[in-house]
């Protein structure tokens, strides 16, 4: 049975770990959304402290490659971005809340590096 | 996967031997290779080294080096269970890219460690497009926004690659 997608007009976030996030020189790595089956939550369900309580308590498993904060898409802005890229992919936002997380959703199709990047250089970043 | 763990673990043989007798041998093709035992004590020892060269250092900045020794202590199952431990097959072939291309340092990129324990490149070129390289252990995977061009290059294709590279560091 197909998930129910989020509507565009809603926006969702990303966890974001120290692995992937040069701070000092403000670098991104790919990696923050490349791959299949990509987990972001959804602001209309849960709001921000929320869910980088929800990123911490899940994420953290060891003092070292935590979260150092979350990045904000609007999921029309993400589809547009995908629908544009030069190589285009038709992206969705597909609602799987799971326990411990009723706002939790998925991006299932793959998400390359460069178009990662592309999406990446839209966010707006949250530290916490 | 032995013949990859295999060659790797030597990660000091220059790349362009691979292939010669000198790398068949460590790859087990060999009459004259050393025997089981000798090679799993020098791989034993390889694995137990997670330092980078002075050149790699240098390449990477204060920046660069704080991050690696942080890598260095993930352990495995970081990132609520699906990080891996630090690669040292990743660190060799890290070490061989900043070997063929030692002014990458003029770009100071940034580093970064993978959920599969690779590390990873990335800075932006002149026009502001983004440049990035993955090291996994039996291959380099890059994206180079400026030539839309996005995939990987296993040892045979690297001298090639890093022509298409240095041009991107000035």
């Amino acid at each position: 049975m197909p998930r129910p997608e989020c509507s565009p007009d809603e926006n969702i976030v990303r966890a974001i770990h120290a692995a992937d996030w040069d701070e000092v020189q403000d670098q991104k790595s790919s990696q923050i959304f490349k791959g299949h089956n990509i987990s972001v939550s959804r602001l209309a369900v849960l709001d921000l402290p929320e869910l980088l309580q929800i990123f911490h308590r899940d994420l953290d498993t060891s003092p070292n490659g935590v979260i150092v904060g979350a990045g904000e898409i609007n999921v029309g802005k993400l589809q547009e971005i995908g629908r544009t890229f030069q190589h285009p992919a038709a992206l969705t936002v597909e609602i799987e809340p799971v326990e411990g997380n009723p706002a939790h959703a998925e991006i299932p199709q793959k998400i390359s590096r460069g178009l990662a990047l592309a999406i990446i250089r839209t966010l707006t970043f949250h530290k916490g | 996967m032995q013949e990859i763990l295999t060659f790797e673990s030597f990660g000091a043989l220059p790349f362009n031997t691979f292939g010669s007798r000198r790398g068949r041998r460590f790859l087990g093709f060999d009459k004259s290779a050393p025997s089981q035992s000798a090679f799993d004590e020098r791989l034993q020892q390889k694995s137990n080294r997670l330092d980078l060269s002075e050149l790699a250092v240098r390449a990477l900045g204060d920046q660069g080096r704080r991050r690696f020794e942080s890598f260095r202590r993930y352990p495995d199952g970081w990132g609520g269970g699906k990080g891996k431990q630090l690669s040292t097959a990743s660190v060799a072939m890290f070490e061989r890219f900043v070997r063929r291309v030692p002014d990458i340092g003029k770009v100071r990129p940034s580093l970064f460690l993978t959920f599969q324990g690779n590390l990873q490149l990335g800075w932006k070129d002149k026009e502001q497009r983004d440049i990035e390289i993955e090291f996994t252990p039996n291959r380099w995977e890059y994206y180079l926004e400026s030539r839309d061009a996005e995939g990987s290059v296993t040892i045979e294709g690297m001298i090639s690659f890093i022509e298409i590279v240095k041009p991107l560091i000035d």
